[in-house]
């Protein structure tokens, strides 16, 4: 019977913490100018919202969507960016706001460029779309595993 | 034999009824879960860089899942807190509302009776940090880390925990009182916290004081990462301090009127 209570009690923790810190955005300011060029890398699950404004500066800029391991592998062979192919490219673009289709969790790599040599400020934030399905029926499979072991010590406890 | 065995299977039954009586070891499960996957799942996901230094790429996302795991176990430090606490409950408290006396109408020795008692904090605490890691991470990490560097950081938890443990029992045998065992055990723990941010200060000391975030410092190869000769030594007088704690702490309750 604890025991159950114990692994209810984690099933519900998992589940609570992945819908409260599941889709947690991530915030990135980038600086861009004359030849620098700017990128980041995050750990993603589902489909993302991206937000992409422009603060100060220069206006126009492209955006690439990249897996992490390719981005990963670029760098390294070539010691110095090289883009690989994107999973999504935006080119030439004032502003962003849509939403990018990932493959599934892994490490992701966003870039960005600017054709021109005035300084660009941009604020961008990433927000997961979905909260996190394995983590989810993970936990809810916790859960029922729980209950069912509660369940039936309470019944073995009735029939005694 | 079978009847030495069935009276600690009585004494564990009695000490899981009265000192992880219903809530106290559901919430410690709760806690311990909830503070490990708030670290994992929303800090360190990202890194930024520029062309100018494109070398941090390769050297994040070959440290992505020991990175992670450092991330996580940082809430770790503050969750050991809890050993402290449940020492108290489960050593000190006893003292003061006379339950030793009830203990020992028992067939049992006494340092079958301390031993139960500190060795269910550490198996409670560190069985379930490492249930959390176990579960958790191939759930939500994008990279996995190697089975050598997770078992690493296991074996630091339990080392880690059994030091909080041992050093609050001792006071919990010495004093015999809740307040002065949580206050010890939160001073130990703060200082043990305030040395590990000052400069200069020896690799081989932090991990005999806190194996758990020097195997994290070693796995991810931070800054402050000890050299693997200081590692293994550091974990090996690490366990040599609990060890002499719990001695001392089973000399003092042998002699210790209740």
């Amino acid at each position: 019977m604890r025991l159950g209570k114990i692994v209810f009690v984690v099933g519900i923790v998992i589940i609570a913490s992945t819908l409260i810190f599941g889709n947690y955005p991530l915030t990135e300011t980038i600086i861009l100018y004359d030849d620098v060029s700017y990128g980041f890398i995050f750990s993603a699950y589902s489909d993302i919202h991206v937000e992409v404004t422009a603060n100060t500066g220069g206006s126009v800029f492209s955006m690439y969507l990249l897996d992490g391991i390719d981005a990963n592998n670029t760098v390294v062979q070539n010691k110095s960016i090289t883009l690989a192919i994107p999973l999504a490219q935006f080119e030439n673009i004032t502003s962003f706001d849509d939403i990018l289709t990932l493959p599934g969790l892994g490490v992701y790599f966003l870039y960005f460029t600017s054709p021109e040599s005035e300084l660009l400020s941009l604020s961008t934030i990433v927000r997961p779309l979905h909260a996190n399905f394995r983590l989810l029926s993970g936990g809810i499979i916790v859960t029922s595993i729980g209950f069912i072991v509660i369940v039936s010590s309470w019944g073995l406890k009735k029939k005694k | 034999m079978r009847t030495k065995l069935k009276r600690i299977l009585s004494l564990l039954r009695i000490e899981i009824g009265v000192s992880w009586r219903f809530p106290i070891l559901e919430g410690v499960a709760a806690i311990l879960f909830f503070g490990f996957l708030m670290n994992s799942l929303s800090m360190g996901r990202e890194t930024g860089f520029s062309t100018g230094n494109p070398q941090p790429v390769f050297d994040f996302l070959d440290g992505l899942a020991p990175l992670m795991l450092h991330r996580g176990m940082m809430s770790f430090n503050t969750l050991v807190l809890l050993a402290p606490i449940l020492v108290a409950i489960a050593v000190a408290r006893p003292f003061e509302d006379g339950f030793y006396r009830t203990h020992l109408t028992l067939p049992v020795k006494r340092l079958t009776l301390l031993v139960t008692k500190a060795g269910l904090v550490i198996l409670f605490l560190a069985g379930l940090l490492s249930s959390a890691i176990m579960i958790t991470i191939p759930l939500t990490y994008p990279l996995l880390p190697t089975v050598a560097d997770l078992f690493l950081v296991i074996v630091a938890i339990w080392l880690f925990i059994a030091l909080q443990v041992s050093i609050s029992t001792l006071i919990a045998v010495q004093t015999k009182r809740l307040t002065t065992t949580v206050i010890g055990g939160i001073v130990f723990w703060s200082v043990n916290m305030s040395l590990l941010g000052l400069e200069g200060y020896p690799s081989i000391a932090a991990v005999i004081l806190n194996p758990m975030t020097a195997a994290t410092e070693f796995i991810t190869q931070g800054h402050r990462a000890p050299v693997i000769a200081d590692f293994q030594l550091g974990m090996v007088i690490s366990l040599m301090i609990v060890v002499v704690l719990f001695i001392l702490s089973f000399m003092i309750f042998e002699r210790t009127e209740v």
